[in-house]
C-alpha cells in the first residue's frame, strides 16, 4: 500500500472513530434525558401517592378522633344520671328499711357503683388515647395517700378473709407536689385486683423511698399476692388495652381490663413505671415505681409519740413479721410480742410494775393459740391496768360489751392505718390528755347556711338532701342569676356553684357574687363539676372560686370540705 | 442488532489478524454509517452478516467458522464484563438453562426495544435439550457461544446439535449432557 493510501486509510479510521464517538453521545443525550423524564414521572406519581396516603391518614385519624370523642362524650353523659341513681341510692339507705329492702337498695348501689367505674375506665382511657392526659401539680401526703387507697381497698381483702398488710416508710408521711389523684387511681386499681384475685392467703403492700442527695426522689409500692397468678403467655399482653389475661376473667370477674392499661400510661407519664412477676397458681407482684418532687417545706405530718415511753403489747399473728410492728420499730416505738396467755400476763405484769400508768395493750387479731375469748376475759379481768386499742375485727360488736368496765380508747378498723396508730400512742403519752378524746369525733358538729346553684332537678335534690342529712341548711338556686339575687340579699356561709347552668353559668355568678362587699373574701365558693381537668380549675379559681369538688361527690369528700367551713 | 456485536467482531478481527483487515471489511462493504459503530448503539443485523461474509471472502475461512468462533470470543466479552452473573451459576447446564428468562430478562430491562431470540427448555434427567430460535440467521453464532460457554465452566458438557436451519432464521437442537 502506497504512503497516500496509508495516510487516507489512517484519516478514514481516524474519521470512523470521530463518528462513533458523535454518535455514542448523541446515544448518551437521549438516554440521559429519558432518564430525567423517567425521575420527573416518578416524583410525580410519589407526590400524588403521598397525597393520597397523607388524605387517607387524615380521614383514619378524624375517624379514631370521632369515635374517641363520641367514647368521651357518651361516658360524661351516662356518668350524670348515673350519679343521680347512686346519690338517690345512699339517701334511700339512710332512711328506715327493712332488711329486704335495705339488701334491694345495697346492690343497686353497688351495681351503679360497678357501672360508674367501667364507664369512668373507658373515659380515662379514650382520654389517654386522645393524649389528653393533664398531669396536676398539688401538694400531698404520700404515705396519708396510700394508707387511704390501701384502706378502702384493704377493708374488702379483711371481709374476704384475707391477711392485709401494710409496711409504709414513716418517711413517706411528708408532702410532695404532683398529681395525688392519679397515683390514688393506680393504687386503687392494683391493690382492688390484689384482693380480687386472690381468694385465700395474703396481700401485702410494701412502700419505700429512695434518695438522692438526701431528698426522697422515688418511691417504690410493691403489690404481693398469693392469688391466682398470670400464665407467662398472658404476662405479655397484660398492659395491652381490651386483652384481659384471660378471656374468661371478664366472665369470672368482670371489669373493663382496661383498669391496668390506664395505670401503666398514667405511671409512665408521671415518668414512672409499673411492671410485674408472677408465677400462675402462686401469686403476682404488681411494682409501681413514681419519681418524687419534694413540696417547697416539707414536714412530718407523722405525730412523732415519745420514744421513751413504755414498749407496746402488740396482739396479732406472727406480729414480728407484719408492715405495723415494722412501721412502729420505724419510728422508735419498742414493742412487746406475746404468743400465749402466759406471756401476755407476764408483760402486762412486768410493764404495770411500779408505775400509775397504765399499759397500752393493742389487740390488733387473735393468736393461734390464744382466742379472742380468752383475751377478752383476760383483758376484763387486768382492766385497771389496760389501755385498750383494739381492731373492729379482733373485737366484734358481740365481743365489746364483755369488756365490763374496761372502755377500749379507740376501735380501729381493720386493716389498721399505722399513722392513726402512732398518732394514738401520741396522745396517750400527752400529759395532757386532749388527744384521743378531741380526735374522737370526726364528723362535723355545727350547721351551715349553704347556696347551692345547680340547674339539674336530680343533682338538687341529692346534694340538697346529702347536705340537710348533716343537719345543714340549704337554700337552692336553679341558676346563676337567681344564686347571685340571692346572695345580695343574705350571707351564706357556703356556696356550692354548677358550671353550666343556663341563664348564667357558674363563671360569671362567681365573677358578680365577688363584687358584693359581704363576698368579696371569706365566703368559701366551691365549683362543683363533673369536668375535673386542670385548665377547668384553673378557670374557676381565676374566677373567684376557693375550692373544687369533683362529681359525682363523694361523701367522705364532701364531710371533709364541710368541716374546714367556718358558720359567721 | 446490538452495536457491542459490530465493536466486539472488529476487536477480534484486529487482535487475530490485523487493524488493516478491519478497514478492508468495512470498505468491501460499503457500509451506510461507513463503519462508524459504538457499543451502546443498535445497527441492522444484515450489517454484521456482510461483514463476516467479507471477512470470510478475504481470509477464505467459513463463515459458519467465523462466526463460531466469534461467538466464543463474545462470551469471553460477557464474562469479563458480567462476571457477577456467572458467580450466580456453577455449572454450563445451570447457565444455559437461565438465558431465556433471566439473562433476557435483564436485557430487555436495559434495552426495552432488544430483538431477542427465544430458547425453549427439557429436562431429561441430568441431560438437557435446547432448542434456539430465532427470525435471524445466528445458528453459528449461538454454537459460538455454547461453546464459549462449556470452557468457561471446564468442559463440564459434551453436546450434539441438529441445525434444522429455515431460509431467514435459526432453529437449533442442542441435546447436552454433563460429564
Amino acid at each position: 500500500m502506497d504512503p497516500e493510501d496509508r495516510i487516507k486509510r489512517l484519516e478514514r479510521r481516524v474519521e470512523r472513530e470521530r463518528l462513533a464517538r458523535r454518535a455514542a453521545e448523541s446515544l448518551l443525550e437521549d438516554k440521559s434525558s429519558e432518564l430525567w423524564e423517567a425521575n420527573l414521572r416518578l416524583k410525580e406519581e410519589l407526590k400524588n401517592r403521598e397525597l393520597v396516603i397523607e388524605e387517607r391518614t387524615q380521614q383514619a385519624r378524624q375517624a379514631n378522633q370521632a369515635k374517641s370523642d363520641f367514647l368521651a362524650t357518651m361516658s360524661h353523659e351516662i356518668r350524670t344520671p348515673l350519679v343521680g341513681i347512686i346519690g338517690m341510692t345512699e339517701l334511700i339507705l339512710d332512711t328506715d328499711l327493712d332488711a329486704e329492702q335495705t339488701n334491694f337498695a345495697d346492690t343497686i348501689k353497688i351495681s351503679s357503683l360497678a357501672l360508674l367505674d367501667l364507664i369512668s375506665d373507658i373515659l380515662d382511657f379514650s382520654k389517654i388515647e386522645a393524649g389528653q392526659i393533664e398531669l396536676d401539680n398539688t401538694p400531698y401526703n404520700l404515705g396519708r395517700l396510700i394508707e387511704e387507697a390501701f384502706l378502702i381497698t384493704g377493708r374488702l381483702g379483711v371481709e374476704k378473709g384475707l391477711q392485709v398488710d401494710l409496711d409504709i416508710d414513716p418517711a413517706a408521711y411528708v408532702d410532695f407536689t404532683g398529681d395525688p389523684a392519679k397515683i390514688r387511681q393506680i393504687l386503687l386499681n392494683l391493690c382492688g385486683n390484689a384482693i380480687k384475685f386472690t381468694d385465700s392467703g395474703s396481700v401485702a403492700v410494701d412502700a419505700s423511698l429512695d434518695y438522692q442527695d438526701d431528698r426522697p426522689c422515688r418511691v417504690t409500692i410493691k403489690i404481693q399476692d398469693t392469688g391466682i397468678g398470670i400464665s407467662p403467655n398472658s404476662l405479655n399482653k397484660l398492659f395491652s388495652a381490651f386483652t384481659q389475661a384471660d378471656s374468661t376473667m371478664s366472665r369470672r370477674f368482670g371489669g373493663s381490663g382496661l383498669g391496668l392499661v390506664i395505670s401503666k400510661r398514667l405511671a409512665e407519664t408521671m415518668g414512672g413505671d409499673i411492671c410485674v412477676s408472677s408465677t400462675e397458681g402462686v401469686g403476682s407482684t404488681f411494682t409501681v415505681t413514681i419519681p418524687l418532687v419534694q413540696a417547697e417545706a416539707p414536714h412530718s405530718t407523722l405525730l412523732s409519740p415519745d420514744q421513751s415511753a413504755k414498749p407496746v403489747i402488740l396482739i396479732q399473728p406472727d406480729a414480728e413479721n407484719r408492715g405495723l410492728h415494722r412501721f412502729l420499730e420505724k419510728c422508735g416505738i419498742k414493742t412487746v410480742i406475746p404468743t400465749t396467755l402466759e406471756s401476755l400476763k407476764r408483760s402486762v405484769a412486768e410493764l404495770a410494775k411500779g408505775t400509775q400508768d397504765r399499759v397500752v395493750v393493742a389487740f390488733i387479731q387473735s393468736l393461734p393459740d390464744l382466742s379472742e375469748t380468752e383475751i377478752v376475759r383476760f383483758l376484763h379481768d387486768h382492766a385497771t391496768d389496760i389501755d385498750l386499742i383494739a381492731s373492729d375485727k379482733a373485737i366484734p360488736r358481740a365481743l365489746q360489751q364483755e369488756l365490763g368496765t374496761l372502755k377500749p380508747r379507740s376501735i380501729l378498723s381493720e386493716p389498721v392505718r399505722p399513722s392513726r396508730f402512732v398518732e394514738l400512742l401520741a396522745y396517750s403519752n400527752d400529759p395532757n390528755g386532749k388527744g384521743a378524746e378531741g380526735r374522737g369525733s370526726e364528723r362535723t358538729s355545727h350547721v351551715l347556711d349553704i347556696l347551692l346553684a345547680e340547674d339539674n332537678p336530680v343533682n338538687q335534690q341529692v346534694a340538697t338532701a346529702t347536705l340537710e342529712h348533716y343537719g345543714h341548711k340549704v337554700t337552692v338556686a336553679d341558676n346563676g342569676e337567681i344564686a347571685v339575687s340571692l346572695c345580695q340579699e343574705h350571707k351564706f356561709d357556703l356556696v356550692f356553684m354548677d358550671m353550666q347552668m343556663p341563664i348564667m353559668d357558674g363563671l360569671e355568678a362567681t365573677q358578680h357574687i365577688r363584687t358584693l362587699p359581704d363576698y368579696a373574701d371569706g365566703v368559701p365558693i366551691i365549683a362543683m363539676t363533673a369536668n375535673s381537668s386542670t385548665e377547668h380549675r384553673n378557670a374557676c379559681l381565676s374566677a373567684g372560686m376557693s375550692d373544687f369538688i369533683a362529681k359525682p361527690v363523694q361523701r367522705f369528700k364532701l364531710e371533709e370540705l364541710l368541716s374546714r367551713i367556718p358558720t359567721h | 442488532m446490538r452495536g457491542i456485536v459490530f465493536t466486539e467482531l472488529f476487536n477480534m478481527v484486529s487482535q487475530v489478524m490485523s487493524e488493516d483487515m478491519v478497514d478492508d471489511i468495512i470498505d468491501d462493504c460499503d457500509l451506510p454509517n461507513g463503519g462508524a459503530y459504538t457499543q451502546v448503539g443498535s445497527y441492522p443485523h444484515e450489517e454484521v452478516l456482510a461483514l463476516v461474509t467479507a471477512l470470510s471472502a478475504r481470509s477464505g475461512i467459513s463463515v459458519h467458522d467465523l462466526s463460531v468462533a466469534f461467538g466464543k470470543h463474545l462470551f469471553g466479552v460477557f464474562v469479563n464484563s458480567y462476571s457477577e452473573i456467572f458467580t450466580d451459576y456453577k455449572n454450563s447446564l445451570d447457565f444455559l438453562e437461565s438465558i431465556d428468562q433471566r439473562i433476557h430478562g435483564e436485557v430487555r430491562k436495559l434495552y426495552p426495544d432488544a430483538e431477542l431470540p427465544h430458547f425453549e427448555y427439557e429436562r431429561n434427567g441430568s441431560n438437557l435439550s435446547m432448542r434456539y430460535i430465532s427470525n435471524r440467521p445466528f445458528g453459528s453464532l449461538c454454537i459460538g457461544l455454547v461453546e464459549g460457554c462449556k470452557e468457561h465452566y471446564g468442559n463440564d458438557i459434551e453436546y450434539t446439535y441438529q441445525d434444522s436451519a429455515p431460509d431467514n432464521g435459526a432453529n437449533i437442537l442442542f441435546d447436552i449432557r454433563p460429564v
